[in-house]
């Protein structure tokens, strides 16, 4: 029997590779070659200090950063006026290509095989085979 | 074979369809990649779940045929 399921999805308490990894396919997009680790993010009005971070010169900021509160969820951070990437686009952004990395990794422990891994429009399209 | 197709929406969504699966086992796949991705960080909360036409299909063979 086949089923077709929606499902929202959330980041908590991430496995750090994952969440550099995730971050360093961002930073590739945006031109930068590589993650800083324990960086200042600084903003017009605020500043937070990142275990991971996109360090790019910004109108307002000094890049894009992320880190896990206190109760394990993910958090980024980034003056975003005049920005690449809004503060939402950066935050889903990471949340899909972190999912894609745990996904492949997931299969693989499973003992899928990823037969397929493609970007579309709506998204990344991964097909796992028994 | 049976596969699992995953798409990770642009938005932080994702949906999930099975593909060429016979009986529950598409739901058992989905329960362990669930799991395995909650160990990972990521926690999947289905919001809609249905069958599909083929699904749909075969459960209405298999109820005339139990009645035959």
């Amino acid at each position: 029997m086949s089923h077709w399921t929606s499902a929202k999805i959330r980041i908590k308490n991430p496995d750090r590779e994952l969440l550099k990894l995730a971050l360093q396919a961002i930073a590739k997009e945006l031109g930068v070659q590589t993650v800083a680790e324990n960086y200042m993010v600084i903003g017009y009005n605020g500043r937070q200090r990142c275990p991971f971070a996109i360090p790019l010169k910004l109108p307002y900021g000094n890049g894009y950063g992320v880190y896990i509160d206190e109760n394990g969820e993910v958090r980024v951070v980034v003056d975003d006026h005049g920005a690449p990437l809004s503060a939402r686009e950066f935050a889903n952004k990471l949340t899909q290509y972190y999912t894609t990395l745990a996904v492949q990794v997931a299969a693989q422990q499973l003992g899928f095989i990823v037969t397929d891994a493609r970007q579309t429009p709506q998204g990344i399209v991964l097909d796992l085979t028994r | 074979m049976p596969t699992t197709r995953v798409l990770i929406r642009n938005d932080g969504k994702v949906v999930i369809e099975g593909i060429n699966y016979v009986g529950n086992q598409c739901l058992v796949d989905l329960q362990r990649l669930q799991d395995m991705l909650k160990s990972l960080g990521v926690e999947v909360n289905i919001e809609a779940q249905r069958k599909k036409p083929e699904a749909q299909l075969a459960t209405s063979e298999e109820v005339i045929q139990h009645e035959g």
